[in-house]
């Protein structure tokens, strides 16, 4: 008996592209985010995010709120960094409105929205670091450190995660006595906290064998994605709105914008380590320059009411261009309250960055994004 | 190579630092004084009675409405017992609803409100969402029983820019006329 | 005095565009821009004929050269709905804000989407959120919302539902599934003395409310206010006194649920519809025979249930009760097939002899 050996026909050979679906129940996604993944073998070739699965209205409700109310709504749009939220929208109410806010309420938020933003990025080593594959190990070490942040703004604003602290025109109630020792005291372990991080991720060679040359933006492409923070900055455009367009006082830090120079995920992760170094120096020098005094504009009424007119305000959040756009027809309440999230934009490039790579590497793609669903959905 | 032995040298490290959490249910951390538990109402003990009014501003200003109030005449009023002419009748706070913003303290003229800081403001769990509507002897209770010591009352907000509410003032100035 | 002149007299030009206007009107002569002052950047207003020449400038203008954009929202102006891009330069360090508008009628825009690729998930925002059409964009999905809503969230006709609607309704679900869970057991129904009580606190608080706005819209002062509503409350509460009376003790227990009973003979139609022509298309009938063996079926099902609709309800047995035979049952049929084993009899008539004994058993308890 013969085995009759022929070539397979041509149909035989087709092979189909499966979809994969990725969430929005799945650890890898940070929050509830859906992807759809064609894949071919392991490679992916197109790629479909599915988001609103946290769409609740963030922009509607404060449309219905006077402008102290809405500002629990903005801790709520990015849960990681609410001090850089609060603060977006409490400058632009008080633009809006002509108000100046007294000099040490501004250098208090300066330093708890710096804190946030440490605070932010080792939220995001913590999650990155579980992505790339060493597991628990920096997720504990960056929350450790995490949480000596979250120690010290309980102490000053009452709350762990929707602090409401920032007001137009200055900030709720005043710092505690001790709080210049108690954030040196912070300072101090973040510091020892990120060579910690340091050692552990940055020289070693499964996270760099994992993330070199992945997902590379240029620097066209992401200006033309809208990407912005340390995604822009990875691929070597020198931007930060706290060096071009500076805001409150961020004019009178001294601080380095630290650039990647080729995009890809290892130089986000990298640019967000060095972001934190350069906080600690704001945070050091604001302590230095901190001046007592009144922390609430003079003659503020109970309920502020802004001339008719608008404003697009925008803040460098931990994820990027946190922007605030408010419509005031002279009432209390703001007639239009759009956020444009840092998220939302850094997120539709999703689809560019990831096709041609491996299924593994898009989820650490993702993570690389920081994403933060709420500020994505609103 | 360099790398790994640099990461392992790390977490060896690591293993001879103190740990930093503690176990939770049977032993707590201290909560700082302006922690933020939900809101409760102050008791006055000179005259017996609650600091609030009923004034419902607290209900006006949550950004959640999760608040209802009524007033009612003070009968120790009648009696001349109180300054009060209005007290508080009835009063629900839905904690399901409410978002631990802190808006009810800053506006309340008469210091009546605060947010809880001791761990049963924030230790709430319950079988039935229907029982975390909260009605005025639940929101009393830690206040006249002298549970909570110390709630944190600084003076913030708008009170900072120097302008005093109306009837603070009328009531310091009443203060001042009845001891004089 | 010279000073509140000038001032007045610059209020009634309409304001001049700055540097970056300038750069605009230099680039599109035949553009008429309109200049909206706004703090930290410019804005100006282009008509929707003009937009595409104008947005494909600002990005490939020299001088211009826009390659960032920052920001798109919709704004609803009730009549018209508006279309606000931010734009921002990277090699100039220069911003500006651009506004078109369209008709409520014809929500009609050019897209920028080829031009900025970040334009892309942001129009598909506007669209859904404010039913704005963004003419050549590729992929107009909603984004956030699901889709085929029908109406669009953002827009200001789209209120805001009051907290309360909701809120009533579900604790009203909490309310009726009580309710019936205590006529299904046999028990009075609880009266909550405290749901009662908050919603009659509620409706004061409401009276209160309704009544001072409109003392106050009256002019009246404040004694008169007060009074006002003091007569209201009164009112109020002798109109509650005068309901509770007709209403002696707590409400009577309500009847099982009609809507739930609804559901569910709707759910039992649906699925003999579905039995009955899967039925049909097995045995290869018809569009028109399916359609009458359908109806037939249906038919049969709603004579079956007015048939049994009268029959009186089956005596229930108490539970207890139940549980009781159950298990002398189950000590019957064990006992039985142990004696059956020791016997030696084959599995089959293992089974006979159980079932014959079980036979025997329900006879017993009939008589």
């Amino acid at each position: 008996m013969t085995v009759e050996h022929r070539a397979p026909a041509e149909h035989e050979l087709d092979t189909i592209d499966i979809n994969i679906n990725v969430g929005p129940q799945h650890p890898a996604t940070h929050g509830v985010f859906r992807m759809v993944l064609t894949v071919d073998g392991e490679v992916v070739t197109d790629l479909d995010p599915v988001i609103g699965y946290m769409h609740r209205g963030n922009e509607k409700l404060p449309e219905n709120c006077d402008y102290r109310q809405a500002i629990g709504y903005h801790d709520r749009t990015d849960y990681l960094a609410q001090f850089s939220t609060e603060h977006c929208f409490v400058e632009a109410v008080e633009t809006l409105a002509g108000l100046t806010a007294p000099d040490r309420a501004e250098y208090i938020r300066v330093i708890l929205a710096e804190l946030n933003r440490i605070a932010s990025h080792l939220m995001f080593f913590g999650a990155f670091a579980t992505d790339v594959g060493v597991f628990g190990t920096a997720f504990m070490y960056a929350f450790r450190d995490r949480e000596t942040i979250q120690d010290l703004f309980e102490e000053v604003t009452g709350e762990r995660m929707m602090y409401n602290y920032f007001r137009p025109g200055g900030v709720a109630w005043d710092v505690p006595d001790d709080f210049s020792e108690r954030t040196k005291q912070v300072l101090a372990k973040i510091n020892s906290g990120l060579n910690d991080l340091d050692g552990l991720l940055m020289d070693n060679e499964i996270v760099l064998a994992r993330c070199r040359g992945l997902g590379s933006v240029s620097p066209e492409d992401a200006i033309n994605w809208g990407l912005s923070g340390p995604m822009l900055r990875a691929s070597g455009v020198q931007h930060d709105i706290r060096r071009a367009e500076p805001y409150s006082i961020y004019d009178r830090f001294e601080f380095d914008v630290p650039t990647g120079d080729q995009g890809d995920v290892f130089d986000r992760m990298y640019v967000r380590l060095e972001e934190m170094h350069q906080s600690v120096r704001i945070v050091e020098q604001a302590l230095a320059q901190m001046p007592e005094g009144p922390i609430m504009a003079e003659g503020m009424k109970r309920i502020l009411r802004p001339p008719a007119g608008e404003i697009y305000m925008r803040v460098e959040s931990p994820r990027g261009e946190y922007g605030v756009y408010i419509v005031s027809n002279g009432s209390d309440k703001p007639y239009r309250h759009k956020v444009r999230g840092a998220s939302f934009s850094n997120l539709s490039a999703l689809r560019a960055m990831s096709i041609g790579h491996y299924v593994a590497d898009v989820i650490i793609i993702l993570g690389s994004i920081d994403i933060v669903l709420c500020e994505v959905d609103r | 190579m360099l790398g790994i032995l640099k990461a392992a040298a790390t977490t060896v490290r690591a293993a001879f630092r103190k740990p930093v959490t503690v176990q939770y249910p049977s032993e707590k951390k201290e909560l700082p004084h302006r922690s933020r538990g939900f809101p409760i109402l102050l008791w006055d003990f000179d005259k017996d009675e609650s600091f609030c009014t009923g004034c419902q501003v607290c209900a006006r200003y949550c950004p959640v409405d999760c608040m209802t109030v009524t007033m009612k005449d003070n009968p120790k009023y009648a009696e001349g017992k109180s300054t009060r002419k209005k007290i508080v009748d009835e009063f629900y706070i839905d904690y399901a609803r409410c978002m631990r913003c802190d808006i009810c303290v800053e506006v309340c003229n008469f210091d009546a409100i605060v947010m809880n800081n001791t761990w049963e403001g924030v230790e709430l769990s319950r079988y039935d969402r229907q029982d975390l509507v909260m009605d005025l002897p639940a929101l009393e209770r830690q206040s006249q029983s002298g549970e909570l010591k110390d709630p944190f009352r600084e003076p913030m907000g708008v009170a900072h820019s120097g302008w005093t509410p109306k009837n603070e003032k009328e009531e310091a100035e009443k203060k001042e006329g009845g001891e004089g | 005095m010279a000073e509140a002149d000038t001032k007045e007299a610059v209020e009634e030009q309409p304001p001049e565009p700055g540097p970056v206007g300038r750069l605009f009107q230099a680039a599109l002569p035949d553009v008429e821009f309109g200049v909206i002052e706004t703090p930290l950047n410019e804005t100006l207003t282009v008509t929707r004929d003009d937009f595409a020449r104008v947005m494909d400038a600002a990005h490939n203008d020299e001088r211009l050269s826009f390659d960032y954009l920052r920001c798109l929202s919709g704004v609803d102006y009730l009549t018209e709905l508006e279309t606000v891009y931010h734009l921002y330069s990277f090699s100039r360090k220069h911003t500006i804000a651009i506004k078109v508008r369209c008709p409520y009628e014809d929500p009609h825009v050019p897209t920028v989407s080829h031009i900025w690729h970040t334009a892309n998930w942001h129009e598909r925002e506007a669209h859904e959120l404010y039913g704005i059409v963004y003419d050549g964009h590729p992929d107009l999905r909603p984004l956030l919302t699901e889709e085929g809503l029908g109406y669009y969230i953002m827009r200001k006709s789209h209120p805001l539902a009051e907290i309360e609607d909701w809120q009533e309704d579900y604790l009203d679900a909490i309310q009726k599934a009580k309710e019936q869970a205590a006529a299904a057991s046999g028990e009075a129904p609880p009266v909550d003395e405290k749901a009662r009580k908050i919603e009659l606190a509620q409706k004061k608080a409401q009276i209160i409310k309704k009544t001072r706005d409109k003392a106050r819209d009256e002019g009246l002062s404040a004694e008169d206010q007060k009074a006002a509503v003091q007569a209201a409350l009164k009112q109020f509460e002798e109109e509650q006194a005068a309901a509770d009376a007709a209403q002696p003790g707590a409400a009577p227990a309500k009847p099982v649920d009609e809507r739930a009973a609804k559901i569910q003979l709707a759910q039992q139609k649906g699925a003999l519809i579905k039995k009955t022509r899967d039925a049909a298309r097995a045995k290869g009938l018809s569009s028109d025979e399916e359609k009458q063996a359908v109806a037939e079926a249906l038919k049969k099902f709603s004579e079956e249930r007015e048939a049994a609709a009268p029959a009186p309800a089956k005596p229930v047995q108490d539970r207890a009760a139940k549980i009781k035979l159950a298990q002398e049952k189950a000590v019957l049929i064990k006992k039985t097939r142990d004696e059956a084993r020791a016997k030696g009899l084959s599995s089959d008539e293992e089974k006979q002899a159980v079932s014959e004994a079980l036979k025997k058993f329900s006879e017993e308890q009939k008589g």
